[in-house]
């Protein structure tokens, strides 16, 4: 049976930006992760780089709706994929949100790639860095699957 | 007769554990090269592999597109959830694939149809990776 992946919060911030250290490889795509040491988010000057959100319509936004969009009282998948690109696009500029970055290790597309998380005001929107494509918007603070880095 | 997909082992005649040098030999047709945090990942036009940096091996292998590769011969592309409930086969949701109770090492993502639901949307990858 497939692990899943666990949440490792990392605490010391700025240790773990400046100072590095090795890469958390993991031993298979579906293994157990490790924490990522990574820091593709952070600008010379230590604030957070700012992803282009893409025009490219949600990742499994029909399931995601389903699950979270209806609750957070969006009338249409259309109007929750705007939603969740605005609020990405805004509050990764916001000084009172929080963002988080790390690498997806479940199994399945989108195995290894680096996703970032934006929280603020109790939403959470996940962006694939790469690509700039919303992967998720839900209401809560959840990072299962990637191995979080604090960028701010 | 359609390529084989055996979860945790091979899809068609790729097989998990490969070397990139064993993946570049054996490759079909033109691919594209990328690099991710752990990772290097090799795109045909229907199957992305996925090399562990670390030991440089197949991790994971994924169909998609015209892939006409069946699993358990008769699940490939375009199928859905139902088919496999069909045949018996169980099924769990975890994050954002389909993992099978009785068949660890392969998972499938669902197409985003407009009319969107778990048991008829289509599959759009199937991926088989290391447990």
């Amino acid at each position: 049976m497939q692990e899943v992946p666990v949440l490792v919060q990392v605490d010391h911030l700025e240790e773990v930006l400046v100072g590095g250290g090795s890469k958390g490889g993991s031993e298979s795509a579906g293994s157990k992760p490790k924490p990522s040491t990574s820091s593709h988010g952070q600008s010379s000057q230590g604030s957070v780089k700012a992803i282009n959100v893409s025009e490219s319509k949600m990742y499994q936004l029909g399931d995601h709706f389903n699950k979270h969009g209806r609750g957070m009282g969006y009338e249409s998948k259309k109007a929750y994929d705007a939603a969740a690109k605005e609020f990405a696009t805004k509050n990764q500029n916001n000084p009172k949100s929080s963002i988080v970055e790390g690498t997806w290790n479940g199994s399945g597309s989108l195995n290894g790639a680096t996703q970032r998380a934006i929280t603020y005001d109790g939403k959470t929107v996940i962006i694939d860095v790469k690509s700039g494509q919303v992967i998720d918007f839900f209401i809560g603070k959840e990072f299962k699957g990637i191995n979080i880095i604090k960028l701010q | 007769m359609s390529e084989k997909i055996i979860n945790s082992k091979c899809m068609g005649r790729y097989q998990l554990g490969w070397t990139m040098d064993d993946l570049k030999k054996e490759i079909y047709g033109d691919y594209t090269e990328e690099s991710l945090e752990n990772h290097y990942t090799l795109t045909t036009e229907n199957l992305k592999f996925w090399i562990l940096k670390e030991r440089e091996v197949i991790s994971q292998i994924m169909a998609f597109g015209s892939y006409s590769g069946k699993f358990l011969e008769c699940i490939g592309i375009g199928n859905n959830m139902l088919d496999l409930s069909r045949i018996g086969v169980r099924y769990n949701k975890e994050d954002y694939v389909y993992t099978l109770q009785d068949y660890p090492g392969i998972c499938f993502e669902l197409e985003d149809i407009e009319e969107w639901n778990e048991l008829t949307a289509p599959i759009e990858y199937i991926s088989i990776f290391n447990v």
